[in-house]
C-alpha cells in the first residue's frame, strides 16, 4: 500500500471525489440534506475544505492519483463552531423551503451526538472507498489522524448500525465513552511514540 | 442604521430565549458565544442570522467570518452594523 496524503481546498479537482466518498460513508447523515444524490454530493463538495465547516481540514489519501480515502478532524473545542459553520454553508446553499424541511430531522440527529471531551481531537469524518477496503487504508488514515491529534486523545461518533466501523475502531484501541439511541461516542488515548 | 439600533434589534430577537435561559440583557456577557451559553442552538442561530439580515435589510457574508466573530451579542451587533 502506497498511500499519498494531501490536504485539499474546495477548488481542487479532488473535491468531488472526496465529497462522493464521504457521502457514501455516512448516507444516514447526508440523506438529511435536500435534493437527490448528486445535489447532496454537490452540497458536501462545498463543505469539503470550506472555511469554518467541519470538513475544512480534510486529508485525502490517494493511490496512483486515485482518491481512496479521506478524513477530517479538528480540536474538540471547535466542534460547536464548526457545526455552525457547516449549517451556515448549507443554509445559504439551499432554498428556505428546503431548509425548513430538513431542519427538524437534522436537529434531532445532531441532538444525539453527545458532547465530545473538550481536551480531545475530534475525528469528524473518515471514509475509505469501497474498492480500496481491506488493504489497510483506514488504518493508515487513522495513523495520520493520530499525528494531527498529537498528545490529545481522539474522539469520534459512530452510528450503532455501522458494525464494520465499530469493529475497526475497537481493533484500533478505541473504547466506548458514551452512547445514545443511535450513536456511540468512542475515544482513544494518545499512544506513546 | 447605527449600532444602537442594531443592538436593539438583536436583543429584541433574542429576548424570549434570554428569558428562557434565565439571563437578563444586563448580566449576560456580551462577548460570550450564545451557543456556548446555551441560549440558542446552532440551527436556530442560523435562522436568527437570516431573520436579522432580512429585518435590517443587510447582507453579511458570514462564510468570510469565523463564528467566533459573530456568535456573541457584541459580535452580532458589530458585523450587522458594519454591513449596514
Amino acid at each position: 500500500l502506497t498511500l499519498t496524503l494531501t490536504g485539499i481546498d474546495a477548488l481542487s479537482r479532488d473535491a468531488a471525489a472526496v465529497a462522493q466518498l464521504l457521502y457514501e460513508a455516512t448516507p444516514k447523515f447526508f440523506d438529511l440534506l435536500p435534493g437527490d444524490r448528486s445535489e447532496r454530493i454537490d452540497l458536501i463538495r462545498k463543505l469539503v475544505g470550506g472555511r469554518g465547516t467541519d470538513m475544512e481540514q480534510v486529508v485525502v489519501g490517494k493511490e496512483a492519483d486515485h482518491v481512496v480515502g479521506a478524513f477530517a478532524g479538528f480540536p474538540a473545542t471547535e466542534h460547536k463552531k464548526r457545526e455552525l459553520g457547516s449549517l451556515m454553508m448549507i443554509a445559504r446553499s439551499i432554498s428556505h423551503e428546503a431548509w425548513n424541511r430538513m431542519k427538524e430531522a437534522a436537529r434531532s440527529y445532531a441532538s444525539e451526538l453527545t458532547a465530545v471531551p473538550s481536551e480531545s481531537w475530534y475525528l469528524a469524518r473518515i471514509a475509505v472507498a469501497p474498492a480500496a477496503r481491506g488493504r489497510g487504508v483506514g488504518a493508515e488514515l487513522l495513523a495520520a489522524a493520530a499525528v494531527s491529534a498529537g498528545a490529545r486523545p481522539i474522539s469520534l461518533h459512530v452510528h450503532r448500525t455501522n458494525s464494520g466501523a465499530i469493529a475497526f475502531y475497537r481493533r484500533a484501541g478505541f473504547r466506548e465513552l458514551e452512547s445514545t439511541a443511535s450513536f456511540l461516542l468512542l475515544g482513544r488515548e494518545p499512544r506513546p511514540s | 442604521m447605527n449600532a444602537a439600533e442594531v443592538r436593539d434589534a438583536v436583543l429584541r430577537s433574542l429576548s424570549s430565549r434570554l428569558k428562557k435561559a434565565g439571563l437578563s440583557e444586563d448580566e449576560i456577557d456580551g462577548d460570550a458565544s450564545l451557543i456556548a451559553l446555551g441560549v440558542i442552538d446552532s440551527f436556530s442561530f442560523v435562522e436568527l442570522l437570516m431573520d436579522l439580515q432580512r429585518d435590517l435589510s443587510v447582507e453579511v457574508d458570514f462564510m468570510e467570518l469565523s463564528p467566533d466573530d459573530f456568535s456573541s451579542i457584541n459580535g452580532l451587533v458589530r458585523v450587522l452594523s458594519e454591513a449596514s
